[in-house]
Order: structure tokens, then sequence, then C-alpha cells
């Protein structure tokens, strides 16, 4: 109860107080949490995938593709180009 | 994008002293014009010095474009999963990346000084803010390439905006921080690089199938949603019915943020779109092939479908591949497609904007076209002026397509990546989301973003099964 009311009364006061609560959250879910589900069996086998295909899921834009993309080559029989 | 008050009150008093610190300078729009245009030639000028003399237009030995030596000074960090020191280090080359990370953060600072002097504000303010916002960009950018994270295609800006929230709603609006608070030229100059990027000749890339798949499904879903949000679901904000539709009928984030410029979306309003759309495209990515394998649909068939539904370029690349190498390069080349359709659509909507949306009730004193002009998103010409000028360097030959593609690659793309997300960390650390809440809570914006989807899947299954199933099949 004390510590609560104390969390609580610091919370409410203290902007920097709260910035440390958010970011010890933040670093307990990027260094403990997200490397447990990454090891998740099909989680991992998703990433393996991508790894070996070179695939960069995170790209916004085609350029920040590892490789640009390029037409399959039967395309250019099938159809006309101009 | 326009500005909306701080949602701290600490803000509103605070605001006076920044505006003394302002000068009469210029526009921000024109700042980002003059800065993009430098650093688009800058690019092109250090990429064609450092041309390859073997070969120069082999393009199978130059996949990505020729080298550009500015890439060694920018780069952002790598995938890494319970150690974030493991992102100092690319995992392909071996190669450290934290120099080029920290030549990164002051070509963002260098940018940020230069952009507050143009704009009549006071550079050496700028730099203390500016070295805070940049070291919080790239902790944003450490976030984003947790593996996890990053194979899910949950991108920088999420994570950007988380930063730029938790900042501005504990420790607030620091007084010194104000000045550095320039987010809209930051994505302003983004946007006006990234139409270097934006080249019209890859629209072509896919022939006759690629241009149907994306060009007749993309505008009449664009403009479909837009009326059904404005119309029938009566969303009072046009500006987030075009932001939302444009990031669910084109390509997502990227899409998202030129829209939103070019309609001046408010910031919470880009921040939902963002996140609608970064929240479907997981659920996509990772539903769509099995979907596509229990229906037994072809490969290419279903390589176009996704790349013409899922959002995200990445989670397109992902998901294509999960089918086969086949699909994975279609569902590619489809988005590339779309890619490029962004610079026509962003103009269009900031005329459509300017001349009918904007539009006042009272008797024109002056030209119609006097006041297109006068609202007319400047920015958006340095947008359009980059990709017309890089699309028409890439044409030209086999040599000055690897010209573009090496400047691209090596400097513009991860430039304007650290743009983006330091123009994001400022919009989270000023965004009001209390503005939004009414709309959140009546559900109309996701409404729309599903029935939208729901459109762009049917729409898109079909041209893309008469086109690459039926008219030119495998």
């Amino acid at each position: 109860m004390v510590i609560q009311k104390m969390i609580r009364s610091k919370l409410a006061e203290n902007g920097w107080f709260r910035l440390a609560l958010c970011a010890s959250i933040v670093a307990v879910v990027w260094l403990i949490v997200l490397p447990r589900l990454s090891s998740i069996d099909i989680v991992a086998k998703h990433i393996e995938h991508l790894e070996e295909r070179e695939v960069h899921a995170g790209a916004m834009y085609y350029t920040d593709l590892e490789k640009l993309p390029t037409r399959p080559s039967w395309i250019e029989d099938e159809i006309v180009l101009w | 994008m326009s500005s909306t008050p701080s949602s701290s009150s600490e803000s509103k008093t605070e605001s006076a002293p920044t505006e003394a610190v302002a000068k009469r300078g210029w526009h921000e729009d024109y700042a980002a014009i003059l800065i993009g245009a430098m650093l688009v030639i800058l690019s092109l000028i250090v990429t064609w010095t450092g041309r390859p003399s073997e070969e120069p237009g082999n393009r199978k030995m130059h996949s990505k474009g020729w080298p550009n030596a500015l890439s060694k000074t920018i780069d952002k960090p790598q995938a890494w999963n319970s150690n974030p020191i493991e992102g100092l280090t690319n995992a392909k080359s071996k190669k450290n990346v934290g120099v080029p990370i920290v030549l990164g953060m002051v070509w963002i600072v260098a940018i940020g000084a230069l952009g507050s002097l143009l704009m009549g504000r006071e550079p050496l303010h700028f730099l203390v803010g500016g070295v805070f916002l940049v070291c919080l960009t790239c902790i944003a950018y450490f976030l984003a390439a947790q593996k996890f994270v990053e194979s899910y295609n949950l991108e920088y800006p999420l994570w950007a905006l988380m930063v730029g929230l938790i900042i501005g709603n504990t420790v607030g609006e620091m007084k010194w921080l104000k000045p550095a608070l320039i987010g809209e030229f930051f994505i302003k100059t983004g946007l006006v690089i990234f139409g270097a990027e934006v080249l019209f000749s890859r629209l072509l890339e896919l022939g006759l199938p690629g241009l149907l798949t994306a060009w007749v499904v993309t505008p009449i879903v664009l403009i479909a949603t837009y009326l059904f949000g404005v119309y029938v679901l009566r969303i009072p904000s046009r500006s987030l019915c075009m932001t939302i539709s444009a990031d669910m009928s084109v390509c997502g984030v990227s899409a998202a943020i030129a829209t939103a410029g070019a309609c001046k979306a408010k910031k919470e309003e880009l921040s939902l779109a963002i996140g609608l759309s970064l929240f479907f495209t997981v659920i996509m990515m990772v539903v769509m092939p099995p979907f596509i394998e229990w229906i037994q649909l072809d490969q290419v068939v279903g390589g176009a479908w996704i790349g013409g539904t899922i959002d995200a370029t990445g989670a397109v690349v992902a998901a294509g591949e999960s089918l086969g190498k086949e699909a994975g390069e279609v569902a590619a080349t489809v988005k590339m497609i779309q890619n490029s359709m962004i610079g026509l659509i962003a103009f269009g909507v900031a005329v459509y904007w300017a001349g009918w949306v904007e539009k006042s009730d009272k008797k024109a004193e002056v030209s119609l076209g006097y006041e297109v002009w006068r609202r007319f998103p400047k920015f958006i010409i340095g947008f359009f002026c980059a990709s017309v000028l890089c699309s028409f360097i890439f044409t030209m030959g086999g040599e000055e397509s690897l010209l573009v593609d090496g400047s691209n690659k090596g400097f513009i793309g991860p430039l304007r990546g650290w743009l983006f997300c330091i123009g994001f960390i400022c919009m989270g650390i000023q965004t009001n989301f209390r503005q939004l809440a009414p709309m959140l809570v009546s559900g109309r914006p996701v409404v729309m973003y599903v029935l939208g989807q729901a459109l762009n899947l049917i729409l898109t299954l079909t041209v893309a099964s008469l086109t690459f199933g039926w008219l030119f099949k495998k």
C-alpha cells in the first residue's frame, strides 16, 4: 500500500520518473519479451526463412529492399512492353 | 501536415518565446525544396563521379546501381535479436555500421540547423534540442531493428511515434527542445528527396497486366473508399479519409506520409492512418499466403494479389516469397508499380484539395488559379520535380538507370528514412490524441479501412485472375 501510494504520488508530480518507468517497460519488452517470442518455433522459422531469402520485411519502399524487384523472365515473352 | 495545439498546457505557455525566436524567414516548404534539391543533386554528382570503369552499363554486375561514396556516411541499425549491440554490425558483410550511423545523425542535425537558418530561426538554439532528437531517432531505429519487430513489418514510424509520445506525455515539451521541434520541415524535406525514388518508368515494369492490376484497381479503391468515408460514414475530417484511403489502396506508410502532406492532414490523423495500416498489414501478411495455398490459387496470380493488396512493401515481399520465388517476384514488382504511383496521386490530391476541398464560400476576389496556387502545398512541387528529373535520367539508358539506382540506394533512401523518423519523433512529442478520441470511439475509421480493404481484395483478385491468370497466363 505504502509503495503503491509512493509510486502514485511520484507519477503525478515527476515527469522524469514517469519517463524512467516507461523506458524500463520498453527495455524489458525489447530485451526480454521480444527475444523470447523470436525463439518460438514458428516465429524462428519465419525469421530464418526471411534471412535465407534476404528479405527485408521492414522495408517501407521498394528502394529499401535488399534486392531491387525484377520482373520474372517469362513475362517478357508473354506480354508486349511499350 | 497542419499543426495542432500540443497536448500539454505547458506547451501553450511556452510557445510565445519560440515564436519570438523565429525571425522573418522562408516558409518551411521552400526551405525543404532548396535543401532537398541540393541533396538530390549532390548524391547524383557523387555517384556519377565514382562510376565504375569496368562495364558501367552492366546491370548484372551492378545490381544495386553504381556505388555511391556517400553511402559510407549514412546507415541505420541492423537487425538484432537479444543484444542491441548486434545492430552495429551488418550480419552479411560483417562491416561495423557504428560510424555511418553517427555520420547519419550528423547529416540530420546539419539539415535541421540549415533549415532553421533558412526559416529565420536561430540554428544554435536548434542544435541542443536537435542532438537530443536525433538520439531519440536512433533509439526508434534500434527498436524497429529487433528481429521479431522487423520480421512482422512493424516499421520505424510506429516506434518513432511511440518514443515521441512517451516524451511528450511524461516530461512534455521542454523549453530547450522547442526550437528543434520542426517535424514538418523534416518530413517535407524527406518527401522532396523521396521524389527521386518515385520513378515513373517503373510503372511499365510489368506491361499491361501490371498496369491493369495497379492502375485500374488502385484509383477505384482510393476514390470509392474516400467517398464512402465522407458521405456514407460521415467522418468529419476529409483529410483523415483521404490519408487512410491512400495508405490502404496505394502502399501503406509512404503513401500516407505523401498524401497527408498533400491534403494537409493533422499529425494525429497521419498517426492514426499509419497505426491502422501497420496493424492490418501484419494480419494480412500472416493470413494471405496460407489462404492462397488453401484455395490453390495459381502462384503468379497469388503474388499479384498480395502485391496489390498488402500495404507495406516489405510485408508484400515477405508474404510473396513464402508462396514461392516467382510469386515473390510478381508481388514485389506489382508493389513497386504501386509505389511509383505515389507521385501522381500526391500531386492529384494536392490539386484537388487546393482547388475544391479548401475552396472558401466567400465570393472570389481573385482568380481561381491564384487561389489554387496560394493554397497549394509548395513542397509537392519539389517532390514532383525530383521525381520527373530522376525518371528522365533513369529512362535515358542503362548507365543512367544505374546512376539513379546507385544514388537512391546509397544515399537518398537511407537519408529519407532518417528524416521521416525524426519527423515522427517530433510528431509524437506534439501529438494530441484527445482530439481524435471521439472519432476512434465511433470506430468509423476502422470500418472505413476494413470495407475499403475488402473492396481492394475483391477487385485485385478479379483483375489479377483476368490478367495474370488468363490473358497473359504463363
